[in-house]
């Protein structure tokens, strides 16, 4: 597949009427998100230029991206009947199959796909995203990877795609090639600030915190920068919540798992008997067994409803996902040292809880019985201290639980650092500066510009 | 004028929409981890 960068002119500048106008109209809506707005220009371009393969397309992707895979499936098909190995057409029939919740069809046609076309990371990234198999999944990871850096290597590619390449090798836990990478091209980003953001994460997922968090002020001191174009979380609901954590307990209970509502949900239900109001997700918390079982990763890759994360790897002990539209965290507990322990990561000083051992038993909440720790209120305390009771919408257990177990300095500060401009960006100033207060490095907010740092040779690869 | 051959002409004026991945078109991607993370962890009374 070609990077899809369109040369055609503005709608404005065909004659009004023609399938080119109405062509170029319905692709700047699907473009601006507004893929309702895109259907009728399209249509009419279609009427007046049936059989046209980029209209075809548009219009798969228009039927797509409003919720009815079926008729973007026919349009795909269509395309496939012409040209049988359209790279677009492939890509796009498996998306349809997959909406049509029809995973094993859509494998195939995502495959089917990369055996035409190996550098089509839609594919591969799609591959990795819905395949049940760990092996495939982590083959299609690296070749999106791999296909990745051909693009940028290629020289027709837009200043995204070194971004798109350097947060694809860290998917593929390239950390060190990441790095390098990134230095190698920084001025091929979009600009220093994506540059010094993705070298941040690079170096975190390497280990290098002190580096991370001096490239994160980098970043951040380039300017008021959103969530590189992601769209931002819809506002929480905690019916939604509670209606989402129902469903995620249906799915542990099916794997057999011993899970119990944990953190900030378990602070809500314990309380008022549902989900904070003021909270961001769900927090769920599973105890390992004496094997270091059980493997989140596949139960979460197996399940057809559920996506696992591209960075995530069985092992890993932190499951972030999203489960009707709510955001769920997924902890392993595991047995230390006559504790639990849990965390975010694997690395030395990474964040980390530890916590003293518990069982899990059955509490009612609103007519359902849920599972929690054996003795709430201790759990609650040693996650929260002991004044949990009170209200403090400035605490982060990441930054300060009394649980936080040999976490280093750096890695605290860097998501200070990052949790404070996330707060300012959403309107928050206050709770901003009582995140940067529980730093253990001192923190400011930077504002000044600076250069990027343009040697390979900085005491931070030490 | 030859109008079908204007239309091949811009046939290549007109690449289509590229589509994303799974995760990247379900939008399956709010959570993004604790990084961005500023409300779940927070010692909060809950309201009502």
């Amino acid at each position: 597949m070609k990077s899809g960068i369109s040369q055609s002119l503005p709608a404005d500048q065909y004659p009004p009427g023609s399938w080119q106008y109405y062509l170029r109209a319905g692709q700047k809506c699907l473009a601006a998100g507004r893929s309702e707005a895109a259907l009728p220009p399209l249509l009419a371009a279609n009427r007046l230029r049936p059989g046209h393969a980029p209209v075809q397309q548009s219009l798969g992707a228009a039927f797509l991206r409003t919720g009815a895979p079926d008729l973007a499936l026919a349009w795909f098909d269509q395309l496939l009947s012409l040209n049988p190995v359209d790279g677009r057409a492939l890509h796009g029939r498996g998306l349809a199959l997959h909406a049509l919740m029809d995973r094993p069809a859509a494998l195939a046609a995502f495959r089917q796909s990369v055996d035409c076309h190996p550098d089509a990371w839609q594919s591969w990234g799609s591959l990795a995203d819905i395949t049940p198999d760990e092996d495939e999944r982590i083959g299609a990871i690296q070749c999106a990877a791999d296909a990745r850096l051909r693009l940028c290597g290629s020289g027709q590619n837009r200043p995204r795609n070194f971004a798109d390449c350097a947060k694809a090798l860290l998917d593929a836990r390239r950390g060190h090639e990441a790095v390098a990478f990134i230095r190698r091209n920084a001025a091929k980003f979009e600009d220093a600030w994506a540059a010094h953001d993705q070298l941040a994460r690079a170096f975190y997922e390497t280990g290098n915190y002190h580096a991370a968090l001096k490239h994160k002020r980098s970043a951040l001191s380039l300017g008021q920068h959103d969530f590189s174009g992601s769209p931002l979380p819809p506002p929480f609901s905690p019916d939604a919540a509670a209606r989402a954590l129902c469903g995620i307990a249906e799915i542990l209970d099916a794997a057999g798992l011993r899970y119990f509502l944990a953190a900030g949900t378990l602070l809500g239900v314990h309380r008022s008997g549902a989900p904070l109001v003021h909270d961001r997700d769900i927090d769920v918390g599973v105890l390992a067994d004496e094997s270091g079982g059980p493997d989140l990763a596949r139960v979460i890759r197996e399940h057809s409803g559920l996506l696992l994360d591209r960075r995530a790897r069985p092992g890993d002990r932190y499951f972030a996902l999203t489960f009707q539209a709510i955001a769920v965290d997924i902890f392993l507990y595991e047995p230390c040292d006559g504790g639990l322990q849990c965390g975010l990561g694997r690395l030395a000083g990474d964040v980390a809880w530890r916590f003293t051992s518990f069982n899990v038993r059955a509490a009612d909440f609103q007519g359902r019985q849920w599972p929690i720790p054996d003795d709430p209120e201790r759990y609650l305390t040693e996650t929260y201290g002991p004044r949990w009771r009170t209200p403090d919408t400035g605490f982060a257990s990441v930054l300060s639980s009394p649980a936080l177990f040999e976490v280093d300095p750096y890695v605290r500060a860097y998501y200070a650092l990052s949790r404070a401009h996330t707060c300012r960006l959403t309107g928050d100033p206050a709770k901003a500066r009582a995140l940067l207060r529980q730093s253990p490095v001192h923190l400011d907010l930077p504002g000044q510009y600076e250069a990027f740092p343009s040697t390979d040779n900085d005491a931070e690869d030490a | 004028m030859n109008t079908q051959t204007d239309d091949h002409l811009d046939d290549d004026a007109f690449e289509p929409i590229e589509l994303g991945s799974v995760s990247e078109e379900t939008r399956g991607g709010f959570n993004q981890g604790a990084e961005f993370a500023v409300g779940p962890n927070s010692r909060l009374i809950p309201i009502g």
